[in-house]
């Protein structure tokens, strides 16, 4: 999903009672009160000791439910699919029947080797593409932000707004915006004596630019916030320091700004490129892909083929390989900035 | 020479604003035709130019019909309920978590944590295949708690703010009720649970905009009418034609104005996040 440039979604979670029984435990609180009840055993425990013993202690907490419980709800919910996940890949299994066959590679070879699936990839060019342009914008007016200027946190205000609007909502307000004949944008683009005519979702050259520029619209704003955090919080006496030794606004943009912001920027160009790889609700709530399967990303594919074609071996293993991609480009970003840094 | 420097920096200051205008400008201008558009009646629509304003902003027949052929009544108190289960599961489980990390050694805690880091690198969306029949396998699909277990997970923003007010409470606190004789339980409950109030704030509000925004979980989980959440309500005017755009213009109002005032009246605990 787009959205996970947000920062704010959640991580996926699964209940699987299976793995629970392996891990010992047969039930799991499903209400508030239950929780409340195994607190309550924790309580008449009685457990009652100053600090010294605290380490000692504590390790006997860590094998007790509540304590024990946070974790074991991460690997049983966000891990095991991600192992379930390899093994279905190597199967060809339909979602339904209760034996999965063991086809080796064979769904990887399907993945790779045809255009329809891999070449998806092509469409979620654009959203890096613009994703970059994002950050430079997102950069730039955080700079402008973090400077004296009146009205600063009014502008913040608005230029945040769009990321806390309802995605659906967002899709079809820009469906209104990007219509071709009763479309908002082409009427503006008339005003001014431009081609009014265009077909912004239409077009299967740019239909995927134009997707891609909502994603602009809704984002810029959370990453200019992420920046302008970063920006807070180096020293101003630096800057003080650099005027005196005559340092121009660009010298010092380049000089102390940039390094000083140099993880927050490898972090939202991180969230930037698997955003990129993970698109999902824009185009399919305005485009369902089209025109002609000009704008179907990768992620859409993958949810057609399990939920349509009901190949869940194959989605799986088209998963997998997001997976590994996600994990490359942040393998290879790292290689590249440590040795950009020095 | 001063006075050129002086222009030169009013130019630049002008230059400034002329930019921030233009991102505003960029910003608002989709709103602005929902907006004036939902207040249309539907000559009014086809016969004035788009950008124009509605001849009355207190039509409000789009609203109700918006409203009524949604079921946006239905579609709210469905978001609401998950919402309210997700919050209290989630904050408490978060919160007591982030209670014994941040308090206590112990073995593998920093396996644990770092679990928890690496997690948001596997894209949610990757692992649905094998979630969707897990959830179908304890007959959870077609259920409101179904989204429930999914959203409970605390995710690293969560723990990180948790984890960073639990650092600034004094640890004299938490031995000083020790002495007392108060159970570990006790002191999260009395002491360290409402000191973090302020950022238990700034999550619940994050994790409210966060679930009501979310469109793919309840499309997948919960695909039955009797069970349509906000998000979903409005994919039924999918494939409208565009003749409808002043009732789909205010659906949308209708859908984004909740959490636009939430965002305005309480943007403090947001940008606290």
């Amino acid at each position: 999903m787009y959205g996970i440039s947000s920062g704010a979604s959640t991580v996926g979670i699964v209940y699987n009672k299976k793995a629970f029984e392996k891990a010992g435990i047969t039930e799991m609180p499903k209400t508030y009160d239950e929780f409340l009840a195994i607190c309550e055993k924790l309580k008449s425990a009685g457990i009652v000791h100053a600090q010294p013993s605290f380490v000692s202690q504590a390790e006997d907490h860590y094998h007790d439910p509540v304590y024990g419980r946070a974790p074991l709800l991460l690997l049983t919910f966000a891990y095991y699919p991600a192992v379930e996940l390899i093994r279905l890949s190597f199967t060809n299994w339909d979602g339904l029947s209760p034996d999965k066959q063991w086809i080796g590679w064979e769904n990887y070879r399907e993945v790779f080797s045809n255009p329809e699936i891999f070449g998806v990839f092509k469409h979620n060019l654009a959203y890096f593409v613009v994703g970059i342009i994002q950050n430079i914008l997102a950069i730039y007016f955080a700079v402008l932000l973090n400077s004296k200027l009146r009205g600063k946190l009014f502008f913040r205000l608005l230029l945040f707004l769009p990321y806390i609007l309802n995605g659906v909502a967002v899709a079809y307000l820009f469906g209104y915006v990007f219509d071709t004949t009763q479309g908002s944008l082409n009427r503006v683009l008339g005003v001014f004596g431009l081609p009014s005519e265009t077909s912004w979702l239409g077009s299967e050259s740019f239909v995927n630019y134009t997707l891609a520029s909502i994603g602009l619209w809704r984002f810029m704003g959370f990453n200019m916030v992420v920046y302008l955090a970063a920006l807070q919080s180096i020293p101003k006496d630096i800057y003080e320091a650099a005027s005196i030794d005559g340092a121009n606004g660009w010298q010092s943009f380049i000089r102390i700004t940039l390094p000083n912001i140099y993880q927050i920027i490898e972090l939202n160009l991180f969230l930037t490129v698997t955003g990129a790889l993970e698109v999902f609700d824009i185009p399919f709530v305005l485009t369902h892909g089209g025109p002609a399967g000009a704008s179907e990303t990768f992620v859409m594919k993958i949810l057609e083929t399990a939920f349509q074609f009901n190949n869940y071996g194959l989605a799986s293993a088209m998963s997998v390989v997001l997976l590994v991609l996600v994990v490359i480009v942040l393998g290879v970003q790292r290689y590249f900035l440590n040795k950009g840094r020095g | 020479m001063v006075t050129q420097k002086n222009g030169a920096h009013a130019a630049i200051q002008t230059l400034k604003y002329i930019s921030l205008l233009l991102a505003v400008l960029v910003i608002l201008f989709p709103p602005y035709i929902i907006v004036v558009n939902s207040f249309k009646t539907k000559e009014e629509f086809l016969n004035n130019p788009t950008l124009s304003l509605p001849d009355n902003f207190l039509n409000f027949s789009n609203f109700m019909n918006a409203f009524k052929q949604a079921d946006m009544g239905l579609a709210f108190g469905n978001t609401l309920i998950i919402i309210a289960l997700t919050l209290i599961l989630n904050i408490f489980l978060g919160s007591a978590f982030c209670y014994a990390v941040g308090r206590f050694d112990f073995r593998g805690k920093g396996l644990i944590v770092g679990l928890f880091l690496f997690a948001t690198i596997i894209p949610q969306i990757t692992t649905q295949v094998v979630n969707f029949k897990t959830i179908q396998g304890i007959g959870l699909t077609n259920n409101l708690l179904g989204p429930v277990l999914l959203y409970i997970g605390a995710d690293i923003m969560q723990i990180y703010i948790y984890l960073q007010f639990i650092r600034n409470i004094p640890n004299e606190l938490d031995e000083s009720a020790m002495l007392e004789g108060a159970s570990l339980f006790r002191i999260y409950r009395s002491i360290i649970f409402p000191l973090l109030a302020p950022a238990t704030a700034t999550i619940v509000i994050l994790k409210t905009i966060a679930i009501y925004n979310d469109m793919f979980t309840p499309y997948l989980y919960l695909p039955r009418q009797e069970h349509v959440v906000v998000s979903t309500s409005l994919m039924r005017f999918f494939g409208v034609n565009s003749g409808d755009w002043q009732m789909v213009s205010s659906a949308i109002m209708i859908i984004m104005i909740p959490t636009a005032i939430l965002y305005l009246f309480l943007q403090r605990y947001i940008f606290a996040g």
